[in-house]
């Protein structure tokens, strides 16, 4: 016991300044990952063909292939072109054109929850569709959209490990780094462990008390 | 006689294959209020649909205040002119009724909020609803949601009312205030063109009743012509059923 605190004076502090980068990865990639899926969902509702049909071929591909393999390809792949990325960008980016797949299919499907009546209510009042969208369609969509979201914000932060791989310094690498020092590797994990569960239970927590109210309703 | 507001020449939708109105004629003046009636199925929403293009019609031509509506034709313009009331109020949400009333006047007519406020207030007023500015929409009745819709629609001082039985989805003890509020319009000479079921409703406030089945007008006249002396045998054998229903 004395041995696991000895342990966590010497190395807590260092994991726990990896969850600082995880957070950083988490907000930059989640800002990302929303400005590409609205992109991605309206330019599949634009009704424009090629557009909808670029965005389509966009989620495809990132949904049918690992991230791990995105990852890759962007920080190794792309050197063959001579594009250099840290690796703190190069795993923003990736873990943005991922999340944006993802958080595109969970726009398209709160949008197309809100009752069709309420576009044609907004039409009929002589409303633009970007203004029907805006005024009227996303703030309900956002209701609907926020427990999905929130379960989608905690994988993004899970997924934010795979950035170990090339050595961005977040939470997994310092881990993996101080258990290769030390030789202790459950305590040091359960350090990881701890640091994850503090950030994603109270945002679980949060989205299956936002699913409960609105079965309630 | 007052001057044509509205004006159908062949009017055509089809949905795919399926033909829905097969070239419907119809005249609406200034001032009148046209009741729509017949079978389910035969057409009704989609001919109201058609004329704020919710669909685009497939044939025929409409001429709304003396112009042709074209693919070209402004459509928001055109919605800003043409109220629309459905069956299921579709009232917004998450706005108050004084929200519902407002929105449109602002940020489509660009009123100032003050000034949509005061109109507002003034047309839930008369709908009987001052007092229900501030409640949101799953805080009123059926019929309050609708009184609310209706508000909604006058507050762009619409040419042309559409409204599409826009009782028939609530309870009977609601039906009546609803009414009151339609009776109110068309006594004030706002042009409407009404689907409905409420076939003594249709007779006491419409100048002008219409018969579709299977996609055309099939007979038209004064409600006392309509009611009383049919003429087609399928006006006749609906106003049967329908009598029947009502026993
Ligand atoms: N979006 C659509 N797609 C395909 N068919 C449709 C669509 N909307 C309506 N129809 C068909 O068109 C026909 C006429 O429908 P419409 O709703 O206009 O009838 P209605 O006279 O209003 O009937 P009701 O009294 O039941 O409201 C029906 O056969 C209906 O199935
Ligand atoms: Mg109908």
């Amino acid at each position: 016991m004395n041995d696991y605190l000895q342990l966590l004076q010497s190395y807590f502090p260092y994991i726990a300044k990896g969850a600082v980068v995880t957070l950083e990865l988490t907000v930059l990639a989640l800002l990302g990952s929303v400005v590409i899926g609205l992109s991605a969902t309206f330019a599949k509702m634009s009704g424009l063909r090629i557009v909808g049909y670029i965005a389509g071929i966009y989620i495809e591909l990132t949904r049918a292939t690992p991230a791990l393999l995105q990852l890759f390809i962007i920080y190794f792949g792309l050197t063959s072109f001579g594009i250099r990325l840290d690796p703190f960008t190069a795993a923003v980016i990736t873990l943005s054109l991922v999340g944006g797949a993802y958080a595109a299919e969970i726009f398209r499907a709160g949008i197309e929850a809100v009752d069709r009546g309420q576009f044609e209510a907004a039409r009929s009042l002589g409303m633009s569709t970007p203004l029907a969208m805006r005024r009227i369609i996303l703030p309900q969509a956002g209701v609907i959209i926020l427990p999905p979201f929130t379960n989608f914000i905690i994988s993004m932060i899970k997924d934010t490990s795979l950035a170990l791989t090339i050595s961005v310094p977040e939470i997994m690498y310092r881990s993996y780094d101080a258990s290769s020092q030390s030789y202790r590797s459950m305590a040091v994990y359960s350090m990881a462990a701890i640091l994850y569960l503090a950030i994603c239970l109270p945002l679980s927590r949060f989205a299956k008390s936002l699913e409960r109210r609105r079965a309630a309703q | 006689m007052s001057a044509p507001i509205l004006h159908l020449d062949g009017l055509q939708m089809a949905f795919g294959a399926v033909q829905v109105l097969r070239g419907v004629d119809l005249t609406v003046r200034e001032g009148e209020s046209v009741a729509i009636i017949g079978p389910s199925g035969s057409g009704k929403s989609t001919l109201l649909r058609c004329l704020n293009r919710l669909e685009t019609p497939t044939g025929g031509t409409v001429t709304f205040e003396g112009k042709a509506i074209t693919e070209t034709s402004d459509f928001n313009r055109l919605r800003m002119r043409m109220g629309m009331v459905f069956q299921h109020f579709n009232l917004f949400p998450h706005m108050t009724a004084l929200g519902n009333v407002i929105e449109a006047p602002i940020h489509v007519l660009k009123q100032r909020r003050d000034e949509a406020e005061a109109r507002g207030r003034d047309l839930l007023g008369k709908v009987g609803l001052l007092e229900k500015a501030d409640a949101y929409p799953r805080q009123l009745s059926g019929g309050q949601k609708q009184r609310v819709a209706i508000a909604r629609c006058m507050a762009m001082n619409p040419r042309l009312l559409l409204l599409d039985e826009i009782t028939s989805a609530l309870d009977p003890e609601l039906v009546g205030e609803v009414l009151d509020v339609v009776r109110d319009l068309a006594r004030q000479g706002m042009t409407m063109m009404l689907v409905t079921h409420e076939m003594r409703f249709a007779r006491e406030v419409a100048d002008r009743v219409v018969f579709m089945d299977g996609g055309v007008v099939v007979e038209a006249g004064p409600p006392e012509e309509i009611f009383t002396q049919p003429k087609s045998p399928r006006l006749r054998k609906f106003l049967t059923a329908v009598l029947e229903q009502v026993g």
